[in-house]
This record gives structure tokens, C-alpha cells and sequence, in this order.
């Protein structure tokens, strides 16, 4: 590595400008430029550090293409999706595969299409593949490769030497290994990293110059072409994927913050040992437990999608039982308002949209069918299994809505994979998965489980039959027209018998207590629900090259899981029970910085539905909904449709069910956010409804300091401090006047100042966010 | 989002329009239809007071059961008048528990049906709102509460739970024709839901704690309404057994099941564990069995012997016993050779194809078929013995669900029986967009009407004769004609005619299949299929149908046929195979209609091929020519129908605006008198002298007294009658013109005029409809 960070600084030397003189020389003449000089280092240095770095793949040896130049071409990005990789097409003629993943076709083109015009073996430096990557001829792509270039040189030499693609005696590359793979660094430091390709021969190369460089939060770090990696500030686990010729490889870098960890809060359970050990490894001190109020408010958000009422928040406050936290926790899991929230999750990764009039009855079914099994506490298994293997029609089994929405194969794949394996399979389709292992094989593997499932009509229009249909299943890889039997991911092919239904075949698979994927994206996509980043984030991108910044916290959740019989209910007690959960929102004199590693909550704006019933709650006025029963709760809406009726659920990002992904909501901030709770007539109505909350205060008795002290518990949870009140009894002990000066009927004032103080509360960022 | 948000909103606009029905016209005549009846049923041994509701239920003469044992009579209000749509219904305590019929005799005649129940726990009719926690209706253990929800409504309920007391809540409701598709929630004592059922009703909850706990109902979607009733039933119940629940109406597929002579319950059940090849019960042929289907992948195995050249069939009943399950049959031969196994598929049996393919909804047009499901998933099929050896069948669900919520199975596998079952429905003619209304029919019949109906059969074990039709106990006046579904095929045509001058009558009326089968006579009743309700607008709602308990027929003459169609001396007509037939047709016109003319389109396959008839409004003859040569109708007796749309310029209530006037009339001519009485009273009171002046007085005010209140019995008579004026203004009314059927008998031509008669047939290219023998016909005249 010094060598390397060495050769880099001779970049500007003399030597360096008499090789430029020389290759301009050797390409008649041209006028290379400034540009040369750093393809001469380049040159120079991969010369001199290749040549000594090789051991045993014997520098002499005749090149192939599968070993030497497709990295080349996977380096200069040639094979990039947006270039010639492009899907089916390629540029401009030439096609190539995504990332060299198809060597042999890529050398079919390069070598044979085209009468073999993009090489020229009699003088190889005049190949038209050369002059276009080097952009000596023209190049829609600009210079892709320096000339004169190691890279430049490699392939000159392979044309030279007769194009070999591979012989049967040639090394085949079995791993790539990256250096240091595991390394803890201080922020802001850099690291060069060093990639070996260790190949059947027994011969280890330095690849470092070919390999691609990639970080997986590039907040943290950035990673060079060159495998120069710089830190940034924030502490945490960082992962730079290391990508040559097909493999992976991941470098995993610890950033301590390096602070004193002295004190931890109490242990609750063996999420906090892992979080606490975490944390004391990279030195960041978590924040106290949060107080009770911020506990009450922050796990009914987080259960059951709603703020504590007034009288909730009251008693719990009141209440001097230490296992107080506890049974809060118990009481909101058995509430049907935890199973109405989180079916509301489900419901838009399972696409329970409504694009027909006649899609209402299948959408109240299917998310009334997820909202009953998780009232009842269906283990997880079950409800996969009752999912991805339903049959029949919608009225008696709701489940097969799915199917309804979900028809293609091909969605059906990179449905499941992604939301209950946390896999992303969709690039697998066309090409091998370039960051994973993943290939169209695993792809048409996993699809064939689908392959048998019949449909006929029903008795209801636009709604199908679900059957098995017998047969064998087996789904055609696209790409090598072969048919491949049902496999899981990773896992050997299964020999199915034609009567037996392939899907209860991946639900076993699924759920067995061996599966690599099934537990883990459950309870990482649930961890994140809680705490708002996944262990692996996003939480449905698991894979090597992505790795958990807990990795030991992630099996304990995923095993925990496994041996509760896939207990829904169960995780999210442990979870929220844990201390790690309980932790206050605000930063300590250390871990304000901390984005990744749970020392406090990170507080979250409130989702759209909970947003819009916290509303409807603080001022009184319930949000009527077309067709539902008036007192019908926003996170209790069956599909997306309501959120053309109301305009709230739009504005604040509740998502319309196209995604399996979760990042379809959004939940980020935006002036039209800002806008409506200001000053559209939506919430203007709210505030100054007939029997709302302002009104019935005027009209109720009581002192003003405790229509300040309920409205407070109603928004925050928590009685006003004696500022807040102070502030507010003067608010709404000032006298108004109208525009003409004239002094307004003190009523009607006091109405009018309550709106005021209700619209401000509603506004404040401790409403709009759960804390 | 854009891009996702345009389609959605064109849609959803699109939706928008077609869910406002544009009916310029009416569709159909009138026909009375029996919409609820509140309660929905009754205890037996009580009398139980009922309110109905009704369209085109004017003039209600009677409330009708299809059991004897069930009366009712007209409430009465304390000064001896009948109150309208109530009724006092007496349920013999020897009556038979279950569902039942009841319909309204009407001036039109007889109502569409709705389900009377009976049952013997005690019942309670809700008569006070319920939908919060605080006004739950409290329920008692072992009782049936009838209630109806309301639209963006749930209705409470409460009762009293006992620890580890068993309890049963089941809600009966889409089974016994209501539109709720019911959601049954059983919550705690503070109304938070502990269990829900969302498609079958029923709740099934053992208390963990003595307590008060909640039973929450509501639609599926919300809808609510009168249509939207239910019958709760609330049941303490011993043991683990299988949940009580209360008797449902017939599906249409149900008619096919079960086949003559075949014993209430099955001799041999099915043993478990035999899901494996191994576990295979061991069987002996023919057998009768009664198994059930659990998880997904629970399969049935059962192994017999069976000998070359024997012909086994298969039957499967499961759906139509009112599950929702689709039973499939595999059978494989199996060779062993040590342990190794070779399997050879032999059969595989699936559903029982529809006789007639169900209605679809199309977008902007109307429902394409008739409203039925006659075929079923079950299996009804057959499997040939090519080899001596061991024969493997395995029975699976094909939509069983992965958790086990078993569902019954009756398999028999026979030696072939051949039999037959029949079903009819009024048959519906496709007449434009929004049509529906035309398709909850009653038999009422207007003298002067035909009605069609469509009968299909289900064929058991190779029966492809002809079968013969009867209608039974029919009305004086009103006939049957076309009752044939011919050989090798599973649909005819059956049409009833009201004479012009039938006089009111009703009956309950019986429709029989019979075919000679084996040289024996077999005689099988006939069920008769309904829809449910009448649908305004598909999209929204579509029709739903099942078996009615029997069949009614009644004739009237409150109103006419608009138009009557006959062969003039229809007593049959003959014709040589190859030669022409002249039909002369009479028309008669009672009504005015839009337009100039009526297009008349043959029905059916045989004479499908006839030209239409385009038959001038008011044209009092008209005539059909059949081209024996051109058809190449081989010999044998036929029925031919014409059927086409008219609008008429339909003038309803004719009668009753005749009676109110007269009515009015009537107490015209009382006013005056009563005046003139009142009058001269009052002036022989002013006359009076002093010592009869009061009794004088008195007989004044009494007079007096009269007079005021026959001019306010004439004031409501007026009302009525400009109600019934009103309601009786003419509409235009689409609705489509059957004419009688008439009887054709191809004969083969006589032996100098081979040449056209003897046109070759292709094999299989045969018209449908051809007579069973295909020979020479009974002459008709």
C-alpha cells in the first residue's frame, strides 16, 4: 500500500513526461496533452507494482479474456448498465453484459460481430475497441481508458497474443479477498485498500487497480476508483464492497466516536447487551431512559399508531407500578388498534390498491383478513405460508388477493424475495445480481414455485379462482431457454411431485428454521419500524455486501424469533420493552453525531394516518371517510383510495400500495407539509368545528390553567411546565379586538384564542413527531 | 405519482359515470316481488307478527308459505281494518325446521320468494338502534335475534360469558337471501375485538372469564339497509364438536346432488393418516364414502383392485353440499416391482362443466348469460379399466386452505347408473345496458303471456337420452309446451302460457323430467332456480341465485298481455323433411308501443336458423315460413318460439284507478246524501218546539257529525285515487315479447321425394336439438 500511495506521488516527475513523449510517438504523433500525464502513472505504476505483486499467475503467461480484460472493461465502466449494457440493446450496436457477467457473450462480440471490426490483430493499438476507450476516435462515452495505460496495454497484448477467451488450463478465479476486510479507523481517516484475486492454480493476484469500489453509506465513506478510502465524520459501522470479475468482497470498517462510556443504562433484555456492547466498542454513550410521558406517547405511535388520550396519559403518569412500562406494552398489543396499524403496513406492501369501483369488496377483505391474524397473533409462518400458498376465491379466502395484484411471475419473485427475504432480486432477471451472488438461474428457481398456480373465473367479476394446478413445476430461465425446478435462494433444487402445491414447498422452505433470510428480514424490517434505521438499511437490501451494523444483535433478534414460533407480538414486546427502545431522544455531550447505533431514539415525523388522527383527536373534529362508519380512525383505511379524499394523507406522503418497498411513504418534510398545517381549510375546519375541541373548552368549566393543562396532555403526553402554562393563561387572557377596533365578545375571543393555542400546540415539531 | 394518479382518477371518473344508471325507460313489466319480511323467521309452536316490505306489491291479497304448516293473516287494527304489510304468522309446532319460501299473492299475482326461517330456539326481533357499546342490545344464550345492519353502521350486541363455557355466534345472513355480507366481531368487556369472521359467519369462542362480552356485526363494506338483514344466533354448546349452525338455503349447483336412492349417510368413512401412498386406505369397489378435506396438503389416498374392461364412476359431492371447496380426482395405476413404484396416470377428474355458461358482467352492456351456476366444482366422472391391477385415487381440495378448517366430502365410485337431474329458470333475453331488472322473475303471468324458461340437465353415467318434460298442477288456463331437452344434449327450452281469458287462479305447480332409461320410466321433479333480488345496476351488485323451494304459478287478468303471439290454429303443424311449412300467425295488440315494428327472432338451435319475423305494430296477422331443405331438420317433433323487444306504452293499475274511482264515486253519492240528511235535520231542529228541541238538536249533530266524516272519507278516497292516477300514467317499458310456442313435426319425406329428405347428415354435425330418435315422429294432427 505505501508502495502504491508512493507511485501516486510521483505522478508530476520528468519520467513520467518522457513516457508521454514516447506513446506520442507511438500513436503518430497526436497531441495527447495534459491528459497523458496521469495515464503515464497510471501506466508506470501498474507496470511496476503488477510485476511485483503477482505471485505464481506468472506474468508472462498469454492473457485470456475472462481473467484479464473483462476486468478492464468492468473498471472503464464499459459494461455498465447505462452504457453498453444497456437492457437488450447495448450502444450503439455493441452490446455487452452488465458487468462482464457473461464473458463469453462479450467476447463474442467484441472478437466475432461485425466481421471482427472492433479488433485488429496486426496492429493491435489501432483497434477500433481501443481508439473508441481511449477516446481517440470519437466516443459517446468520452475516454474510458487512458492510452498507453496498463489497462490500455493489457489488451493491446491480448489482441497481440491471438485473443485467447480461455484456455482449459487457465487458472479460473475462485475468490476475491479484500484488505483489511475487517478494520476499526478514526473518522476522518483514509484507508488504501488491497484486493487479491486468489485463483484454482493456487496463484493470488493484487487486483487492486481493477477492482470497484463501492460504500455502502457514502455519509460515512467514500471509497476512490483507486480503493482509497476516506472517512467522514459520523461514528459508526461502515461496509465498502469490493467488486472484480463477478465477486464480491466486503471491507468493514469500524469508526469509534471514542468517547468514555462509564455508565449504561440497565439491561432489559438481550437487545440492550448487544446495542450496549456495540456502543462501548466504538466508544458512544447512550442517552438516559426516556421519562415516562415520552415512553407512553412514543410506544402508543409506535404499537398502535395513536396518541395516549388524555385520561391514558394521566394514569400512566399517576401510576407508581415499576412494571408500569410493561403493561402499557401489553395492553397496546391486544388492542385492535395495534393490529389496524400495522395491517395498514402490510396492506400497501401487499398492493391492497383501488383502481376500479369494483376492486372495494377484495380490498376490504384482504386487509380486514391481515388485520384479524395479527389481532389474533397468527404466527408469522402461518400468515406467509396462507399467503403465498392461498387458493380460492375472495369471498371465503381473502388471502388470494394478492394473487390478484401480484400476477406476473416475475413480480411474484421479486415480491417475495424482497419483502419477506429481504432480498433484492429484480437485476437477477436479465443479469447475474451485480453486489450479490444471485444469478438468473436463482431467479427462475425461486419463480418456479409459482409456476402451478392455476387461476379460473369466479363468481365475482374481475376476481379469479386461486388453484394448484397440477403439474411439475419448473419455470424457463430466460436466458439459457433450460427449464429449472422450484429452488429457495442458495438453497438445492426440490424435486416436487406434480399433485403437491410448490408454495407450501417455499413456505417450508421459508420458514424453516435454517433459512438464512426469512427471520432476519422479518425482524429487521420490525427493528426499523421502531427505531427507524434497520440493522441492515434499507431493510429489504440484505445481502453480503450491505452488512447489519449489528450483525450479532441481528441473529439474536432473527434466532429469538425462530424459537417464539414467529411470535409478531412477541418480537415487538422484546423490542419495545428493551432499554435500548426506552432511551431518550435527546443527545448527550457525545452522541448527537450518532446516526446508526441506537444510542438514543432518533425521533421520526408521524406517519400520514397517525399524523391525521392525532389531529382529529387534539381538535376533536373526526376526519369522515366515504362510506365508513363516522368515528372510522385513518390507520384503520383498508386501501389508498381514501387518500384522494383526503387531502392530509397525500400531503403527509401515505403511500398508494405500488411498492413493495416501505420507502414508498414518505417521510420527509416539504413546504406543501408546512402549508397545510398552517393554513389550509381542512385544518382551518378542524380548529373551528362546530362541538370541536375549542368549543367544548369555551363551553366546559374548569379553570383556564386546566383546559391548558388537558389540551397538553392530549397533544404532548404531559402536563405544561409552569412557563408553558404562564404563556398560554396570558395568551388566552388577552383581550381582541375586530378590525374595526372594536373589542370582540369575550366568548367568542376565548374560542377564537383557544383555536390559536390549539393550531400552535399542533404545529410544534413535539406533536409532529414522535420523540 | 402523477403518472400513477391520471389512470386511477380516469377510472375512476369512468366508474363514476357508469355508477349512475341512466334509465330513460323502465325494463319489464311490473312483476311483484316480496323484498323482506321482518322478522326473518320464527320459533315453531309461535305466532310471530310480520312486517313485509314489497315491489309492485299493490293489492295484497295474501302472505303465502311453501309449507302448509306455516299460515298468516292480515293484522287488523282495533276497529277491524287490515294493516297494511303486516301480517300474523302462525308456525304449526309440528313444522319443519329449516328455511322456507314465503311470497305475497298480489292483483299482479305471485310474488318473487324470500326465506322464511324456523328453527326452535326462542327469537327477538331488535327493535331499538345498537350501534355503540353503550345501547348493545343484550342478547340471551340459546336464542336467535333478527336485526338488519345499516349503512356505515355496526350493530352491538352483549351477553354473558362464562368461563370456559363454549359459546356459538353465528350470523345467517347471505345463505337465507340477505345482501350482508357479514362481519362478526366477539369483543371483551370494553369492546376491544378479541376474534372476527369476515367470510362465513360464524364465531366459535370458549371465555377465558366470566363477563360481559360484546358482538359487534356490520357489512363487509359498510353497506346496510332493510336488504341487509340477519338472523344472530347466540348458542352455549357442549363439547368440541363441529359448530352448530342454522339451516341455509340451496345453491343452484346443488340440484344435481344427490343422486336417486343414495343413502342420508355414508356407509364407510375415510380413515386418517392417508396422505401418503403408503398410508393408502385400502378400499373395495363400488363404495360409498365420507371423508373431509383439511389442510392444503391433505391428500386422500385410497388403493383398490380393479379387473380389465370394467367402467367405474366417479362422483364427488362437496360444493354442492354448500361448502366452498373444489374436489379434484386423480386415479394412477400402480406397478410394484420389489419397492420400486411405476405410476400411470389413468384419470383425472375435475369439474362438472356448467350445462349453460354463467352470466358475466361486460362493461356498457347487459349480463351475458343466464344468473345460474348449474355445473359445479364437484367431480362427476368416469374411468376405464384397461389392465387387471392396483389402482391408486387420490381426492384433494384444489381450494383448501393452509390452516385446517375441514370441509366435508361424499365419494361414491359406482358401476355406471345412468340418471339424470334437472333444474329451470326463468329465461332472460338480453335486452341493453342496465338491464337487470329482468331477471328476478316470478311466475305471474298476465293472460295472454308466455314465458320462457331454460331447462338444463346434469347427465349421470352415460344417460344421453332424450328427457321429456312435464309441467303438473298448473293453474286452469295456463299450459306448458317445449318440454324436451333432447338427446345428448343438457339444455331445452320449456314455455307456460296463461290463455286469454285464464281467470285469476294460482297454484303450486311441479315440473318433472322423464326419460326412458334402461327400458325403465324414470321420473325425477324438476327444481326450479331464482334470482335473489332485483338488480338495478350490476357493477354494483350482481345477481346472486339458488334453488326455490318449490314452484308457483299464478295468472292474472288485473292486467293483460300487451301482446299475444300464437300460430293461428295452433294445435301443431306437420311438415315433410324437405319440404315448406307456412305458419299463420295471430297477433293480438292490447297496448300501445313505440316504434313501427317488432323484430321476432326464432329461439334455440333447431329452428335457429328461421328467419326473423318483422312483425308491424298492429298487424293483426302475420306468418312464418320453414325451409325444411334449407334447415335440414332431420325427422322428428319440435317446438318453435319467437321471442323479440318492444317498448310498450304501458299503462299500470288500470283496475285499481277503475275501483278507486268507483270508490269515489261511492262516497261522492254518500256525501250528498249524508248533506241532505243533515240539512233537514238541522232545519227540523230549528223547528222544533221547545220539548223536543233537544232530542231534535241531537239527531242534528248526529247528521252532522256523519256528513263531516264521509267528506273525509271522501277526501282520502280523492287522495288515493289521485295517487293511483298518478302512478298509473303511462311509461314507456322495455321489456321482450314471447310468443306461445308452436309445435312442429318434421316428418321424413315420403319415399318419391328421397332425394331432399335424404340429404346426408355429417356425422356430429347434426343440429342441436334433434328428436331422441331421430325417426320418424307421433303425427300431430
Amino acid at each position: 500500500m505505501k508502495r502504491f500511495e508512493k507511485t501516486k506521488s510521483k505522478t508530476p516527475t520528468s519520467g513520467g513526461r518522457a513516457w508521454t513523449g514516447k506513446l506520442s510517438e507511438a500513436f503518430g504523433g497526436l497531441n495527447l496533452g495534459g491528459w497523458m500525464r496521469r495515464a503515464v502513472w497510471i501506466f508506470a505504476a501498474g507496470w511496476l507494482g503488477l510485476a511485483g505483486d503477482s505471485q505464481g499467475a506468472g506474468a508472462a503467461a498469454p492473457l485470456n479474456f475472462v481473467n484479464d480484460i473483462e476486468p478492464v472493461l468492468t473498471k472503464a465502466s464499459c459494461n455498465s448498465g447505462g452504457c453498453h449494457a444497456k437492457a437488450g440493446i447495448g450502444q450503439r450496436g455493441f452490446r455487452l453484459s452488465v458487468l462482464g457477467f457473461e464473458p463469453l457473450e462479450d467476447y463474442e462480440h467484441i472478437v466475432k460481430e461485425g466481421k471482427g471490426r472492433r479488433v485488429f490483430s496486426a496492429a493491435p493499438e489501432q483497434s477500433l475497441l481501443l481508439l473508441k476507450a481511449a477516446n481517440i476516435v470519437p466516443h459517446g462515452g468520452g475516454k474510458r481508458i487512458e492510452p498507453g495505460s496498463e489497462e490500455f496495454q493489457t489488451v493491446v497484448r491480448w489482441i497481440s497474443e491471438g485473443m485467447v477467451y480461455e484456455r482449459e488450463s487457465d487458472p479460473k478465479l475462485v475468490s476475491v479477498e479484500v484488505e483489511p476486510a475487517r478494520i476499526s479507523l478514526k473518522a476522518r481517516s483514509t484507508q488504501q485498500l488491497r484486493v487479491h484475486a486468489r485463483y484454482s492454480d493456487g496463484s493470488v493476484r493484487d487486483v487492486s487497480r481493477t477492482a470497484l469500489y463501492e460504500a455502502n453509506d457514502k455519509s460515512m465513506a467514500e471509497a476512490s476508483e483507486e480503493g482509497l478510502v476516506t472517512l467522514q465524520d459520523l461514528p459508526g459501522n461502515v461496509a465498502v464492497m469490493v467488486r472484480y470479475s463477478g465477486l464480491v468482497s466486503v471491507s468493514s470498517i469500524t469508526i469509534p466516536l471514542g468517547a468514555p462510556v462509564e455508565k449504561l443504562p440497565a439491561s432489559k433484555n438481550f437487545i440492550d447487551e448487544h446495542v450496549f456492547a456495540n456502543l462501548k466498542r466504538i466508544g458512544i454513550p447512550p442517552s438516559e431512559v426516556c421519562d415516562d410521558a415520552t415512553f407512553l406517547r412514543r410506544v402508543s405511535l409506535d404499537v398502535a399508531g395513536r396518541l395516549p388520550t388524555e385520561d391514558e396519559a394521566k394514569a400512566f403518569l399517576g401510576n407508581q407500578d415499576p412494571g408500569k412500562r410493561d403493561a402499557v406494552i401489553e395492553a397496546l398489543l391486544r388492542s385492535s388498534g395495534y393490529a389496524d396499524f400495522f395491517a395498514g403496513k402490510w396492506a400497501m406492501l401487499l398492493h391492497n390498491k383501488r383502481d376500479l369501483a369494483s376492486d372495494t369488496v377484495s380490498n376490504f377483505a384482504f386487509h380486514s383478513w391481515i388485520r384479524d391474524n395479527l389481532l389474533e397473533n397468527t404466527p408469522y409462518d402461518v400468515l406467509v405460508r396462507e399467503l403465498l400458498a392461498s387458493t380460492g376465491e375472495i369471498g371465503t379466502n381473502p388471502a388470494v388477493a394478492w394473487f390478484k395484484r401480484v400476477k406476473e411471475p416475475q413480480q411474484q419473485v421479486e415480491d417475495v424475495a424482497q419483502l419477506f427475504l429481504g432480498v433484492r432480486m429484480q437485476c437477477a432477471q436479465c443479469h447475474h445480481h451485480p453486489f450479490e451472488r444471485w444469478s438468473q438461474r436463482d431467479y427462475y428457481s425461486l419463480g418456479a414455485f409459482f409456476s402451478q398456480v392455476g387461476r379460473k373465473p369466479s363468481s365475482t367479476p374481475e376476481e379469479e379462482v386461486i388453484f394448484h394446478k397440477r403439474g411439475i413445476a419448473q419455470a424457463e430461465n430466460k436466458k439459457t431457454k433450460q427449464q429449472v425446478r422450484p429452488a429457495g435462494l442458495g438453497a438445492k433444487p426440490l424435486e416436487i411431485a406434480p399433485d403437491e402445491d410448490p408454495r407450501l414447498r417455499l413456505a417450508d422452505w421459508m420458514r424453516d428454521k435454517t433459512n438464512p433470510f426469512f427471520a432476519k428480514a422479518l425482524v429487521n424490517r420490525y427493528w426499523k419500524h421502531f427505531f427507524r434505521r434497520g440493522l441492515v438499511d434499507p431493510e429489504d437490501d440484505i445481502r453480503d455486501t450491505n452488512p447489519p451494523t449489528n450483525p450479532e444483535l441481528l441473529d439474536a433478534l432473527a434466532s429469538k424469533f425462530v424459537e417464539s414460533g414467529y411470535d409478531l407480538k412477541g418480537l415487538i414486546r422484546t423490542i419495545t420493552q428493551s432499554t435500548a427502545y426506552q432511551l431518550s431522544s435527546a443527545p448527550n455531550a457525545h452522541n448527537g453525531i450518532d446516526q446508526q447505533n441506537f444510542s438514543r431514539y432518533y425521533p421520526r415525523r408521524l406517519p400520514a394516518e397517525v399524523l391525521l388522527d392525532a389531529i382529529d383527536g387534539l381538535t376533536g373534529m373526526p376526519t369522515n371517510f366515504p362510506d365508513l362508519p363516522p368515528g372510522t380512525r385513518a390507520t384503520s383505511l383498508p386501501d389508498n383510495s381514501y387518500n384522494r379524499t383526503t387531502a392530509l394523507l397525500k400531503v403527509f406522503g401515505r403511500p398508494e400500495g405500488l411498492s413493495v418497498c416501505e420507502c414508498e411513504r414518505v417521510d420527509s418534510a416539504s413546504l406543501a407539509q408546512s402549508l397545510h398545517l398552517l393554513n389550509s381549510a381542512d385544518i382551518k375546519g378542524k380548529l373551528a368545528g362546530a362541538n370541536g375541541r375549542a368549543e367544548r373548552l369555551v363551553k366546559s368549566g374548569g379553570t383556564e390553567a386546566d383546559k391548558i393543562r388537558s389540551l397538553y396532555f392530549t397533544a404532548f403526553s404531559r402536563p405544561p411546565s409552569t412557563e408553558e402554562s404562564k404563556q398560554a393563561e396570558e395568551y388566552l387572557a388577552r383581550p381582541l379586538t375586530d378590525t374595526k377596533g372594536e373589542p370582540v365578545d369575550p366568548l367568542k375571543a376565548k374560542r377564537i384564542s383557544l383555536e390559536d393555542l390549539i393550531w400552535a400546540l399542533m404545529n410544534a415539531k413535539e406533536f409532529l413527531y414522535n420523540h | 405519482m402523477s403518472r400513477g394518479t391520471t389512470p386511477f382518477f380516469a377510472v375512476y371518473l369512468t366508474s363514476l359515470c357508469l355508477a349512475t344508471p341512466c334509465l330513460a325507460q323502465q325494463v319489464c313489466l311490473p312483476a311483484p316481488r316480496l323484498l323482506t319480511v321482518t322478522p326473518m323467521g320464527g320459533q315453531l309452536g309461535t305466532t310471530v307478527d310480520v312486517t313485509v316490505t314489497h315491489q309492485n306489491g299493490d293489492s295484497i291479497r295474501e302472505l303465502l308459505f311453501s309449507t302448509p304448516k306455516i299460515s298468516a293473516k292480515p293484522m287488523q287494527s282495533a276497529d277491524g281494518k287490515a294493516v297494511p304489510n303486516k301480517f300474523q304468522v302462525i308456525i304449526a309446532p309440528d313444522a319443519p325446521v329449516g328455511v322456507h319460501d314465503a311470497r305475497l299473492l298480489t292483483s299482479l299475482g305471485v310474488s318473487a320468494a324470500r326465506t322464511f326461517s324456523v328453527g326452535s330456539l326462542p327469537e327477538v326481533t331488535r327493535t331499538k338502534e345498537n350501534q355503540s357499546l353503550e345501547t348493545a342490545w343484550a342478547l340471551h344464550a340459546n336464542s336467535i335475534c333478527n336485526a338488519a345492519t345499516g349503512k356505515r353502521a355496526i350493530d352491538y350486541y352483549s351477553f354473558k360469558g362464562t368461563k370456559g363455557r363454549r359459546v356459538v355466534v353465528d350470523c345467517n345472513a347471505a345463505r337465507i337471501d340477505s345482501k350482508l355480507s357479514p362481519v362478526v366481531i366477539l369483543a371483551d368487556s370494553k369492546g376491544n375485538d378479541l376474534i372476527v369472521n369476515r367470510t362465513s359467519g360464524v364465531l366459535d369462542y370458549t371465555p377465558e372469564s366470566d363477563g360481559t362480552y360484546f358482538i359487534k356485526i356490520h357489512d363487509l363494506t359498510f353497506q346496510g339497509g332493510t336488504e341487509h338483514f340477519y338472523r344472530l344466533a347466540l348458542r352455549e354448546v357442549d363439547g368440541s364438536g363441529p359448530a352448530p349452525r342454522q339451516e341455509t338455503t340451496a345453491r343452484v349447483s346443488a340440484f344435481s346432488w344427490p343422486p336417486d336412492g343414495l343413502a342420508p349417510v355414508a356407509p364407510v368413512s375415510e380413515v386418517e393418516p392417508n396422505n401418503q401412498p403408503s398410508q393408502a386406505q385400502k378400499i373395495t369397489l363400488p363404495c360409498d364414502f365420507a371423508g373431509s378435506f383439511a389442510t392444503a396438503d391433505d391428500t386422500d389416498i385410497f388403493e383398490f383392485q380393479a379387473a380389465k374392461g370394467e367402467v367405474w364412476w366417479v362422483e364427488v359431492a362437496s360444493e354442492r353440499l354448500g361448502l366452498n371447496t373444489d374436489p379434484a380426482v386423480l386415479i394412477q395405476r400402480v406397478v410394484k416391482d420389489g419397492e420400486k413404484e411405476t405410476l400411470t396416470d389413468v384419470a383425472e377428474l375435475d369439474d362438472m362443466a356448467a350445462p349453460m355458461k354463467m352470466g358475466t358482467y361486460q362493461p356498457a352492456a347487459s349480463y351475458s348469460g343466464p344468473a345460474y351456476q348449474a355445473g359445479s366444482p364437484d367431480v362427476l366422472g368416469k374411468f376405464e379399466v384397461k389392465e387387471d391391477g392396483l389402482y391408486r385415487l387420490q381426492l384433494r381440495n384444489l381450494t383448501s386452505d393452509t390452516r385446517n378448517r375441514g370441509s366435508a366430502y361424499r365419494l361414491l365410485i359406482r358401476k355406471a347408473q345412468p340418471d339424470f337431474a334437472v333444474v329451470a329458470w326463468a329465461a332472460h333475453q338480453r335486452l341493453r345496458q342496465n338491464d337487470f331488472g329482468t331477471i328476478s322473475k316470478p311466475i305471474a303471468l298476465r293472460s295472454g303471456t308466455t314465458m320462457a324458461f331454460e331447462v338444463v340437465t346434469v347427465r349421470r353415467d352415460g344417460f344421453d337420452g332424450e328427457i321429456n318434460l312435464g309441467m303438473e298442477d298448473l293453474p286452469p288456463g295456463v299450459t306448458a309446451g317445449g318440454l324436451t331437452i333432447p338427446a345428448g344434449k343438457v339444455q331445452g327450452m320449456l314455455f307456460v302460457t296463461a290463455a286469454e281469458g285464464a281467470a285469476p287462479a294460482f297454484s303450486i305447480a311441479r315440473i318433472v323430467g322423464r326419460a326412458s332409461i334402461n327400458g325403465n320410466m324414470v321420473t325425477h321433479p324438476c327444481r326450479l332456480a331464482s334470482v335473489l333480488w332485483p338488480v338495478d345496476y350490476a357493477p354494483v351488485e350482481l345477481p346472486k341465485s339458488r334453488l326455490v323451494a318449490d314452484v308457483p304459478v299464478s295468472v292474472t287478468d288485473f292486467e293483460k298481455a300487451p301482446v299475444s303471439v300464437a300460430a293461428d290454429g295452433n294445435a301443431g303443424f306437420q311438415v315433410n323433411a324437405g319440404g315448406t311449412l307456412k305458419i299463420p300467425l295471430r297477433i293480438t295488440w292490447r297496448s300501445e308501443f313505440n316504434g313501427t315494428s317488432i323484430k321476432l327472432k326464432p329461439y334455440g338451435s333447431v329452428f335457429g336458423a328461421v328467419k326473423e319475423i318483422d312483425l308491424p305494430i298492429k298487424a293483426a296477422t302475420s306468418e312464418v315460413v320453414l325451409d325444411m331443405a334449407a334447415l335440414k331438420t332431420p325427422p322428428g317433433d319440435y317446438t318453435l318460439a319467437f321471442s323479440g323487444i318492444a317498448v310498450i306504452k304501458h299503462r299500470p293499475n288500470q283496475n285499481a284507478v277503475k275501483a278507486a274511482e268507483a270508490e269515489q264515486q261511492k262516497a261522492g253519492g254518500e256525501v250528498a246524501s249524508l248533506a241532505a240528511e243533515a240539512k233537514g235535520q238541522a232545519e227540523k231542529a230549528a223547528a222544533a218546539p221547545a220539548e223536543g228541541k233537544e232530542e231534535a238538536m241531537k239527531a242534528a249533530k248526529a247528521a252532522a257529525d256523519k256528513h263531516k266524516a264521509a267528506e273525509v272519507a271522501m277526501a282520502e278516497v280523492t287522495k288515493r285515487l289521485k295517487t293511483l292516477t298518478d302512478a298509473a300514467a303511462t311509461k314507456d317499458v322495455l321489456d321482450f315479447i314471447v310468443s306461445e310456442p308452436i309445435q312442429v313435426s318434421v316428418k321424413a319425406a315420403p319415399a318419391a321425394q328421397t332425394a331432399p329428405a335424404q340429404t346426408p347428415v355429417a356425422p356430429g354435425t347434426a343440429p342441436s336439438g334433434t328428436a331422441a330418435s331421430g325417426t320418424a315422429a307421433q303425427p300431430q294432427k
